[in-house]
């Protein structure tokens, strides 16, 4: 394993962890369409836990992989349970 | 607020207040294209670099990673083309309604009017013809944009359903059905981690520093010492309350209380918003070790924890910030030596 390349890694996917955010877009409820201002809301809503879960696993991959890379007393058996512990 | 459309006039709706909802999702795409190319990156880069379980365990990670976000940005990207078609749309049901229903306007007092205004009682033939060809080419224009507006309210209907049928088809996909148990934010199911460590690391060879010389430069210093940010102080102080920030990648910003003694700093949480749980603690002590260098030494004693800073704790993730506290602490003793 190359570790600086690995923690590299780490640092690039952890920032997206760090930098990804869900604006909250104005109320549509002035659509016209109360119809179409529900879907909105129903879209919106799956859009912000989405980002979130987007974001959970970016830090958490992120940390993993800076770990791995620092953590040299870490056995490679101990490394891929913590990536299994990790997939939602 | 404005009301909601009818056949009497189906362009109701102010789009605008769809441009909100059209920056989030662009901003949105933006963001997903962004970590699909790093994820891709680091896909392309991690054969060849790394071998063994790990790595094996992370790639299928990370192939997951980048079909969710695949699927979220073809979601996000089908999204955006929907309302933007929509808005497209009723603007041109709005603007072909507001004809109409000027025409349609326009004839309808024609039709109300009734002979009793006429001038000569009874009307002449000339009269009541007259007002008959009015009614007449009223009463058409009249049923002609009533018919219309009732085109165009289909048309609506139709492009309603059409986004609706898109918003809840691409929401669906993404939405994982464990969302509400992963995500849970009331310190529920993921905040389950327990955890406790010890790390010591050697900050000087100095037989004249003393432990307790040690903790009052830590103490003026936190600032230059942690390897995150510190609000509400610039010294550490008996009883102040204090808020780390991005001290971890997921939930890494809280509220703690600092305790100290001549060689010691203890943060106790009592906010519950950081990935620790409240009374939580975390000690920064300096101590001399059995080859009589001075240490800085850090005892936590997590509960309540978001389960997966638990992990990291435990496979060695703590020890990354500590090391780099440590060597802060090493720097600024060298600054105070020089002086």
């Amino acid at each position: 394993m190359d570790p600086a390349l690995v923690g590299r890694m780490g640092n690039d996917i952890g920032e997206l962890g760090m930098v990804a955010s869900a604006s909250d877009p104005e109320s549509a409820a002035g659509c016209g369409s109360s119809a179409v201002s529900s879907a909105l809301n129903g879209f919106a809503e799956s859009r912000v836990d989405a980002l979130k879960r987007a974001k959970l696993g970016f830090s958490t991959t992120g940390t993993a992989l800076v770990q791995t890379a620092n953590d040299f007393s870490a056995t490679d058996a101990d490394i891929a349970a913590t990536f299994q512990a990790m997939v939602p | 607020m404005s009301a909601q459309w009818t056949k009497k006039n189906p362009g109701l709706g102010d789009m605008e207040s769809l441009a909100g909802f059209d920056s989030a999702l662009t901003s949105d795409l933006t963001q997903l294209d962004d970590a699909l190319s790093t994820l891709l990156k680091v896909e392309g880069a991690i054969h060849g670099a790394w071998q063994g379980d790990a790595r094996d365990a992370f790639i299928i990670e990370l192939a997951k990673s980048i079909t969710d976000l695949e699927t979220f940005q073809s979601a996000t990207s089908a999204t955006l083309t929907a309302v933007r078609d929509y808005v497209t749309s009723v603007e041109s049901i709005a603007r072909r309604a507001d004809t109409q229903i000027e025409v349609r306007d326009e004839a309808a007092p024609e039709l109300d009017r009734t002979y009793m205004d006429s001038t000569t009682s009874p009307p002449s033939d000339a009269v009541v013809r007259e007002r008959k060809e009015r009614y007449d080419e009223a009463l058409e224009d009249h049923t002609s944009a009533v018919k219309k507006l009732d085109g165009l309210a289909e048309e609506r209907q139709e492009a309603d359903d059409v986004l609706v049928a898109v918003l809840r088809d691409r929401g669906s996909r993404i939405t994982p059905l464990d969302m509400d148990e992963l995500l849970s934010r009331d310190r529920g199911s993921i905040y389950t981690g327990e955890y406790d460590y010890s790390y010591a690391f050697p900050i000087s060879d100095d037989i004249m520093l003393t432990p307790e010389q040690a903790m009052d430069i830590f103490k003026a210093n936190p600032g230059k010492i942690f390897p995150f940010e510190i609000e509400g102080a610039t010294t550490f102080e008996d009883g102040q309350t204090i808020r780390l920030v991005g001290a971890a990648p997921i939930d890494g910003s809280g509220d703690v209380r600092v305790s100290t003694t001549d060689t010691s700093v203890t943060f106790t949480v009592v906010s519950d918003d950081y990935f620790d749980g409240a009374g939580s603690t975390i000690t920064f002590r300096t101590a001399i070790g059995t080859d009589g260098l001075v240490y800085l030494v850090q005892d936590a004693d997590a509960h309540d924890a978001n389960a997966f800073a638990a992990i990291g704790a435990e496979n060695g993730g703590a020890a990354l910030t500590w090391n780099t506290q440590a060597q802060n602490f090493r720097d600024v003793l060298a600054e105070e030596a020089a002086k």
